[in-house]
């Protein structure tokens, strides 16, 4: 009985060592977070991502890069969010020469709720499901609507937060960030 | 997530580094004849292929290069080595690509690789302009080579001779080719260099033949439309003005062509004397903007025209404002200029253009606002060099991306180094002391005496050695009655305690007989599991030991491996500002002149109708005397 | 009509229509080369930039490695793999991977990636870091088959993790059970 207590506490401190040990090679892991800031400012890369749309693709931001891209967070019980996917909706035609992709993220979770209102809204550009939230905390999404503007090489060089916002505003930022 | 983000964006940012559409197609060319799915023997080298064939080529490239370091593509090497040379390629490293399929070709290598070197080797010559090495490459492919490189080949093949001015060969050869994708642009290319060259006719027949085919994309209708202008202007040179007309109508009215197709039309009508026909599409050019030198030459034409039919004074009228148009043209080309000399023009362009390669898109800048900076990049992209020039200084600006990517990361692994040091230096006291406590050689002494007792026991069947504590007492009790029994006199009261003292042992040796099989299974199994218990604080001991020699060595060679990344990341960084910056200053001289030389043609231009002008009223003062 | 109108015309004409050829052949072949110095300067550059390019892969490659010996030590490291092989075409729609009850890859395939994997592409999946000793993974993949009929199977595997860095192949194969995709698991040293 004694000699089992002790190996066991033997036994016990090296395993502690040993995991320190790994552990160190993952505090670098840890670190990340802090060095690199989750939410995307302005000027910085917009993570990548890969969601489910109501037609059953799978789409990755980063295939759309050489695009520039329109990327619209909502949900269907905020109002301003409806507003804004409707201006959305007319873009294409708006901007010129340059045609943005329009990419709806929904962050209920609710996947045929999300389906009907794209649906409802008569919405032409997809709408992808972010049913475990992933996408939502990647981003930071606190408020919503959020609607980032995305140039040919994936960073973000446009950010709408907390409020709804015209297409003509959008096309007139492309315009003259020259995107 | 984090970590793999940011290799992730330091790599794929940079998969914008293609030379061109047609530059894509070389390594997409590399992986034709791969094995088939499953056949994938080194999984790294399937890793490779799966970024490689979505086209993120220098993700590709970079996954292949590690690979290959660390020697994980021990099956694929010939096809790994080919592939890189396509990747190379693809990226506009010509010499680098160059180098690895010599040296790919100077060793043993099956037929089908070293045919498909001499093809890249063949495309790089050409490319260069060593047509006679091009050719020289092209005779040492031995069979047809896998899937669409064929066609490709064959394309070459035909470029080159017309290259080396081996015009009825590249006939032949373009006969053979087809039914060919690309055949339409090689006849196209054939009949111009041929209407140069001196074989007019036979030139014009292929013209024809590219003119009136049917298109069905955007581009074979712009190959069209070039077509039918080359001819109409192959008829014009030899004055057939009927030919020219059929020809240059068949131009789009809404294409990048149809300034020239009108100017054309024009001088056919002139050509067969009917300038009141030729006014129509003159005057209808006139409306365009003047930076496009057709528009700039229908000022002259229509006055000219008016000439012909007489109506004087409408010439003259049309040269006043021809010379009136050319001033203010010349004005804002020196605003161009100006505006190009102060820089930044280079950015405003790039910012403007679309990220893929075709070149085609520079006529769609005739939409582009009519700023100093863009007015005139339809004229400049016209030259070959700046193009080439533009797409330097994009690769460029990309790669400083890169580049800026690259410091991130550094600085990430180097806090993580730090922080590894930190947490070394901070073990090591606990470390000696955990070493110092964990006595293990006397443990395993202990262990070692437990189990040979385990084992005498159990061969000698000694039960009482596993008997508890109470029952030891018992035993203990009992011999001392056994004892003090023995000392008894013999007589029937003797007897009938050793007879109960017998009893009691029967009893006790049976308990204790029963009960050994499951005490001693029980005894030998802790044993075990304690002996297990040792030897893994052995194991941990010496992982921790060994851990505590090797972590300082290791991070010590992280810490150094950072820093020397980092003095490259330092070095190349202002090697590219200064490649930039030389690039963009080459490209303003380039701009510059052919901007100039805008001015020149507007000048020469402006004097010619002057001169024109003071004819008709010289020609006015003389008919008046008549 | 005055002779010396004609000439001017003349002249004029043909200058126009020489420039319009020029400009018309400048246009279909590209320009004739400029002054020798210009092409010369573009091929310096040019070079230059090839060599910073490749210092730049160089530079790339050396980072790659660096990030995985640093936080994937050969010691832990696992790497889980990838691939399909069947016969007909096989929408695969998502892969979820778990090590040891924990959920460390759910991935979601977008076309142009399924493209990739059916012409012989290899996924990584994952890349992580396990102790020595027995561990378990489980998988799971869904997608749609021929006739859009949908398909989910799993599969479970221990492994034994020693010193080295330890490979892992899921293959989508329907290899063994004629046109329905399974899985097989391989592993690598």
């Amino acid at each position: 009985m004694q000699r089992r207590d002790w190996y066991a506490r033997a036994r016990q401190r090296a395993l502690f060592e040993t995991l320190a040990l790994l552990a160190a090679a993952v505090a670098g892991l840890l670190a990340f977070p802090v060095l690199s800031d989750a939410r995307p400012a302005t000027g910085g890369a917009a993570p990548d991502f890969a969601l489910k749309a109501t037609d059953g693709r799978n789409l990755r931001l980063s295939e759309y890069r050489g695009d520039v891209v329109v990327l619209a967070f909502w949900a269907s019980w905020c109002g301003p969010c409806r507003d804004t996917l409707a201006q959305l909706n007319s873009l294409p035609s708006a901007s010129g020469d340059t045609t943005p992709i329009v990419l709806g993220v929904n962050l209920e979770g609710d996947d045929a709720r999300a389906a009907s209102v794209a649906q409802s809204l008569g919405l032409e550009f997809p709408t992808l499901l972010d049913t475990r939230q992933s996408v939502g905390r990647l981003y930071d999404v606190e408020r919503l609507p959020l609607t980032l503007l995305l140039d040919r090489d994936g960073v973000v060089r446009g950010a709408w937060s907390q409020q709804s916002i015209s297409g003509e505003e959008i096309a007139r930022q492309i315009e003259e960030l020259n995107l | 997530m984090s970590r793999s983000r940011i290799r992730r964006w330091t790599l794929i940012c940079v998969a914008g580094l293609l030379a061109g559409g047609a530059g894509a197609a070389h390594a997409e060319d590399a992986a034709r004849d791969l094995p088939p799915p499953g056949k994938v023997r080194d999984l790294d080298y399937g890793d490779v292929l799966f970024h490689f064939f979505q086209d993120d080529y220098f993700d590709a490239l970079v996954r292949l290069e590690v690979s290959r370091d660390l020697n994980r593509i021990e099956h694929h090497s010939a096809e790994a080595e080919l592939l890189s040379g396509g990747l190379y390629l693809s990226l506009g490293l010509h010499s680098e690509a160059s180098r690895i399929f010599n040296r790919l070709l100077a060793g043993p290598v099956p037929q089908s690789v070293s045919d498909r070197a001499h093809f890249y080797l063949a495309r790089i010559g050409y490319q260069r302009g060593y047509h006679a090495e091009a050719w020289r490459s092209l005779e040492r492919i031995r069979a047809p080579l896998p899937g669409q490189l064929e066609s490709e080949r064959r394309l070459l093949a035909s470029n080159v001779l017309m290259a080396q001015g081996r015009f009825s060969e590249a006939v032949g050869a373009l006969q053979q080719a087809a039914d060919d994708d690309w055949a339409p642009y090689a006849r196209f290319n054939l009949g111009v260099a041929m209407v140069r060259s001196g074989s007019a006719e036979e030139g014009r027949r292929l013209l024809e033949s590219v003119g009136t085919m049917a298109a069905q994309s955007d581009e074979e209708r712009s190959l069209r439309d070039r077509a039918n202008l080359a001819l109409g202007f192959a008829h014009l040179q030899e004055r057939a003005g009927e030919p020219a007309v059929a020809a240059l109508s068949r131009v789009r009215l809404d294409g990048p062509f149809t300034n020239r197709a009108l100017l054309g039309l024009g001088w056919a009508e002139s050509d067969v004397q009917r300038p009141e026909r030729a006014l129509v599409p003159w005057l209808e050019l006139r409306e365009g903007r003047l930076l496009d030198s057709a528009v700039q030459e229908s000022f002259l034409a229509v006055p000219y025209a008016y000439a012909q039919l007489a109506s004087n004074g409408q010439a003259a009228q049309q040269y006043r404002l021809a010379v009136q148009a050319y001033a203010e043209e010349s004005t804002r080309i020196d605003e161009s200029i100006a505006a190009i000399r102060e820089g930044g023009f280079l950015d405003a362009i790039l910012d403007a253009a679309p990220q893929d390669e075709t070149v085609g898109w520079f006529w769609q800048l005739q939409n582009v606002p009519d700023a100093p900076h863009t007015r005139y990049l339809y004229h400049l992209l016209a030259s070959h060099e700046f193009q080439e020039g533009l797409k330097n200084y994009r690769d460029l600006r990309i790669m400083q991306r890169n580049l800026e990517r690259s410091r991130e990361s550094l600085a990430a692994f180097d806090h993580m180094v730090q922080a590894r040091e930190l947490a070394a230096a901070a073990r090591a006291p606990r470390k000696a002391e955990v070493l110092a406590n964990t006595d293990l050689d006397n443990l395993s002494q202990r262990q070692d005496a437990l189990t040979e007792r385990v084992a005498a026991i159990s061969a000698s069947r000694a039960v009482a050695a596993l008997a508890t504590d109470v029952e030891r007492r018992q035993w203990a009790a009992l011999e001392r009655i056994e004892h003090v029994l023995a000392g008894l006199p013999p007589g029937p009261q003797r007897e009938a305690l050793a007879e109960r003292a017998r009893l009691l042992r029967g009893t006790q040796l049976w308990q204790f007989d029963a009960e050994y099989k499951v005490r001693l299974r029980r005894a030998e199994q802790s044993l075990r599991e304690t002996g297990v218990a040792l030897d893994e604080a052995r194991q941990r001991v010496a992982l921790v030991e060994q851990a505590g020699e090797s972590a300082p060595r290791d991070t010590a060679g992280f810490a150094q491996r950072v820093d020397d990344l980092a003095q490259r990341v330092d070095a190349i960084g202002p090697r590219i500002d200064a490649t930039a910056a030389a690039q963009q200053q080459m490209l303003a001289n380039v701009a510059v002149q052919e901007l100039e030389a805008q001015k020149r043609r507007l000048a020469s231009y402006a004097m010619q109708a002057q001169f024109a002008l003071a004819s008709l009223y010289d020609g006015a003062t003389a008919g008046g005397a008549q | 009509m005055s002779s010396s109108i004609k000439r001017v015309a003349a002249r004029l004409r043909w200058h126009a229509c020489a420039g319009a050829l020029v400009v018309c052949g400048g246009l279909l072949l590209g320009t004739p080369g400029h002054a020798a110095d210009p092409a010369q300067d573009l091929r310096s550059v040019d070079q230059d930039v090839q060599v910073l390019k490749k210092q730049l892969v160089d530079l790339n490659r050396d980072l790659f490695r660096l990030e995985e010996e640093l936080l994937y030590p050969a010691s832990t490291q696992v790497a889980v793999f990838l691939s399909l092989d069947v016969g007909t075409f096989f929408a695969l729609d998502s892969v979820t991977l778990k090590v040891d009850d924990k959920e460390v890859a759910n991935y979601l395939y977008t076309e142009r990636e399924v493209q990739a994997l059916h012409r012989g592409g290899v996924q990584k999946l994952f890349l992580g870091n396990l102790k020595a000793g027995e561990h378990e993974i489980v998988a799971f993949f869904t997608g749609k088959g021929p006739h859009e009929r949908d398909y989910r199977r799993g599969t479970t595997l221990k492994f034994d993790k020693a010193v080295g860095a330890k490979y892992l192949e899921l293959r989508i194969s329907d290899r063994q059970a004629a046109l329905q995709p399974e899985f097989v698991v391989r592993q690598w040293e």
